[in-house]
């Protein structure tokens, strides 16, 4: 561990944070996820918003930006290496104990923006992105797929076979056992799941169950708002923890807004503490380092490192941005579903996979499902005594075409996607079939998230879902997956890092998050992310080391199913 | 179900009263304050969405409030220029009334959203509620997506409240204590049977559809 942060002051009426919140997640933290280890790391290890003095410099090897998929997997790796990592964090540390089914705490909470992130285009839609420690996995549906077999294939010829399906193996079985993929358990599976499949099955269709990110997962449905069991193995409660028991440390609450280079090299970051009431910056803050890890998600990272005019000799940094968009559609069944009760996507219709198209189900609480019914007022209310009755589910299309992300006007930042004329027609080829699925359960009604279409209570009306009836603009879509912008690759004329991550053109700077995808992978991608943010910590720590000599501070430990976190 | 206290007794704070949550100390961000004209136009609007008149709905001032306070925070979280935007949204639907009387005279009317007082007040909220729905559904791209931010924005809000979920007979926290109980006796060793599966069961499902 290297030197500890000292405990700072309070901001105004605020009771220390390290002692009020270790205080309470001793009582209901402990009783809620069952286990007395649940609660904040110590004082000398996590430094959190009110804490940051203006001008503190901190020094460690390693810094890593962002806590998310990529950066907590690479941070945990380099601290077990027996590196000193510190990790910056934009969001705050939330221990499970503080997780609530309400969306009005949770979005501002959890959410960057609260939940508004935008994509410009044909279509402007929302992206989901986690600002937290755990970033997007303490919201995401724990979802765990490997990129299929072609993709791999593509991404051996692109870059070398280390990036190919055998390449990747032992970092996929590493961090599905970190992360402890596994079906589901039958007390976790809600009605809504068990008619998908069964939908599935009476049409013929392929239905796959999912393995997820989870350890005794109950099926309580709140993975989008921070799983209130602890089950999910967010980053949060899985490398997060075995990180700082190796001794890293944790600035929270800090947004990084520059990297300091010197010499042509890139030494630390500088950021500045995020105030809690007003999130306007505070405190400046510096932490020097031997190297700087950028881990804050496709949009993000591209962000920052466009501040530095890197990525010159290819001119892709912020191209090549994918986003596996999906669209929704709402059934109303006769009978009580109870969709929100069980697990999100038990499992998946595959049967178009081959062409890009994935169909599942993906309930919300009621603040969700209203902003999806195409109603106000009483007409809004009438349609939400149906809330039992109700299935939310989605298509998710791979992506044809890719977006950039950019600085905009008024500090606005600008990342443009707009789905391409083949796309539109996957979308509606899609819905299609899914309100076909739901018309063959027997759901009475369907609203689908495409403005201007009315709901549709007869299959005679799928057939208006042609594109030449509806127009790209008219479509709702949404996105959880924001990947590419900072491409990984072999040659430097058309990639932004190399094969270790480095950035071709700042020595001592390293990307391992989201970003670094060479294509997209049509999946759900965090498993890939993590896979690959493991390659570039191990490939960092051994040249770390080598320059140093010192032992790994501990062997990864294999987590058990019951490790608390 | 399980009984017994509560697991996880932060489950039954409404997120208005965490002024200071009791699990990490974190603080909600504070509202975004907004100018008169604007707060009115933002409660003129929050009306015209609710379900004013609907048997059982909450609709008092209480409630109403809670929507603009939630409302309001988000707007602090949003970047700056985007909130800007939607502030001056709710400012223009505010006045929908008077610009798109032109084009639905049904509906509109020289008024604003806010103006609630007098007789037919009732009745002039389920007018403006179907003016904004046709707003949703008009031609015009941006209005539609205009109109569809801040349903989202308020709606969302409205259906988050504990006494609107209630009144619509959706009660998540028993679902929660139960699920946190359930996984608590499997980490201890325990085994999951059929009482703790959910419903509906797959046998119940297989039952349904068309054929
Ligand atoms: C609602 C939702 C559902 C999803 N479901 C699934 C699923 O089921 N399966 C799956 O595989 N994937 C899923 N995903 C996607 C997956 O979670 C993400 O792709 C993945 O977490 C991205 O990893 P990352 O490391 O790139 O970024 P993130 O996990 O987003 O982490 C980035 C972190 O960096 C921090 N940060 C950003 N900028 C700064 C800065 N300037 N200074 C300091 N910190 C900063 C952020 O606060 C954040 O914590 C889902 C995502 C969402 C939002
Ligand atoms: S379904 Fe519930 S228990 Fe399972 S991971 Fe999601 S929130 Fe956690």
């Amino acid at each position: 561990m290297g030197p500890p942060l000292s405990l700072g002051r309070g901001v105004g009426d605020e009771p220390h944070r390290h002692a009020s919140a270790s205080g309470a997640t001793g009582g209901s933290a402990s009783a809620a996820a069952g286990s007395p280890a649940r609660r904040l790391p110590a004082a000398d290890q996590l430094r959190a918003g009110p804490d940051h003095r203006d001008g503190d410099v901190h020094h460690c090897d390693v810094v890593v930006i962002g806590t998310g998929a990529g950066g907590a997997a690479a941070g945990a790796t380099l601290a077990e290496a027996g590196l000193d990592v510190i990790f910056v964090e934009e969001g705050a540390w939330h221990p499970t104990s503080s997780f609530s089914p309400w969306l009005s705490e949770t979005l501002p909470r959890l959410y960057r923006d609260a939940g508004t992130t935008l994509l410009y285009g044909r279509s402007t839609f929302l992206a989901a992105e986690g600002r937290c420690v755990g970033g997007s996995t303490v919201i995401n549906g724990g979802m765990c797929w490997r990129p299929p077999a072609s993709v791999l294939a593509e991404w051996a010829a692109r870059i070398g076979p280390d990036f190919g399906e055998a390449g990747l193996d032992p970092l996929f079985a590493r961090a599905e056992r970190d992360l402890s993929a596994r079906p589901q358990d039958p007390w976790s599976v809600g009605g809504d799941n068990r008619l998908m499949a069964q939908g599935a099955e009476r049409l013929g269709w392929r239905h796959d169950r999912n393995h997820r990110n989870h350890d005794h997962c109950v099926g309580a449905n709140t993975c989008i708002l921070g799983c209130v069991t602890g089950a999910k193995q967010s980053t949060l409660v899985s490398y997060m923890p075995r990180a700082m028991a190796a001794g890293a440390r944790a600035l929270t609450e800090l947004r990084v807004d520059g990297l300091c280079i010197e010499g042509g090299r890139c030494v630390g970051v500088r950021g500045a503490a995020v105030d809690r009431r007003t999130l306007q910056s505070s405190a400046r803050v510096e932490v020097r380092a031997r190297a700087v890890v950028v881990a804050c998600g496709a949009i993000q990272s591209a962000l920052l490192l466009l501040r530095h005019g890197v990525g010159r000799p290819s001119g892709q940094l912020g191209r090549n941005f994918v986003t596996h968009p999906n669209a929704k559609v709402l059934a109303v069944y006769p009978d009580p579903v109870r969709a929100w009760q069980g697990v999100s996507q038990w499992g998946q219709v595959r049967e178009f996979h081959e062409q890009g198209i994935v169909l599942a189900e993906n309930m919300g609480p009621p603040g969700i499902i209203a902003a999806a019914v195409p109603r106000l007022g009483r007409a809004a209310w009438a349609a939400m005594q149906q809330y039992d009755h109700m299935i939310l589910s989605g298509v998710l299309v791979e992506d044809t075409s890719s977006g950039r992300v950019r600085r905009g006007p008024f500090g606005l930042s600008w990342p443009s996607y707009s789905i391409t004329d083949r796309d539109l027609a996957q979308f509606l080829t899609a819905m299609r079939r899914l309100c076909e699925l739901h018309f063959e359960m027997g759901a009475e009604r369907m609203y689908l998230s495409i403005s201007g279409v009315d709901e549709i209570r007869h299959p005679d009306q799928l057939r208006q879902l042609t594109p030449d009836r509806i127009r790209i603009s008219q479509m709702e879509l949404f996105t959880p997956h924001l990947m590419g912008t900072v491409r990984l690759g072999a040659d430097p004329r058309t990639s932004v890092v190399d094969a270790a991550g480095a950035l071709w053109d700042l020595p001592g700077c390293y990307v391992a998050d989201a970003s670094l995808f060479p294509t997209p992978i049509g999946v759900n991608p965090q498993i890939t992310i993590t896979a690959l943010a493991l390659r570039v910590a191990d490939r960092l720590a051994e040249t770390l080391r080598l320059a140093t000599g010192r032992a790994p501070r501990s062997s990864p430990v294999a987590r058990s199913s019951s490790v608390p976190a | 179900m399980s009984g017994g206290p509560s697991p996880a007794p932060w489950l039954d704070l409404r997120p208005s009263q965490l002024q200071r949550h009791p699990a990490d100390g974190w603080v909600l961000p504070d509202p975004m304050p907004l100018g008169a004209w604007t707060s009115r136009s933002l409660a003129g609007v929050i009306r015209a969405m609710l379900p004013i008149g609907a048997a059982g709905a909450p609709v008092d001032a209480a409630t109403q409030a809670e929507v603009d306070l939630a409302v309001r925070v988000t707007l602090r979280c949003m970047q700056p220029p985007l909130a800007r935007g939607l502030m001056l949204l709710f400012v223009l639907l505010d006045l929908a009334p008077m610009w798109a009387a032109v084009w639905r005279p049904r509906l509109g009317g020289l008024r604003r959203l806010c103006a609630t007082d007098g007789p037919g007040a009732e009745a002039r909220s389920q007018r403006d509620a179907e003016l904004l729905e046709a707003l949703s559904h008009c031609g015009w791209g941006a209005l539609r997506d205009a109109v569809t931010a801040a349903r989202a924005a308020i709606l969302t809000a409205y259906y988050d409240l504990p006494q609107v979920q209630r009144a619509i007979g959706h009660d998540p926290l028993p679902h929660l204590r139960d699920r946190i109980a359930l996984r608590q006796r499997l980490l201890q060793g325990g085994v999951g049977g059929p009482a703790d599966h959910l419903s509906p069961s797959a046998t119940e499902v297989a039952a349904w559809g068309r054929r």
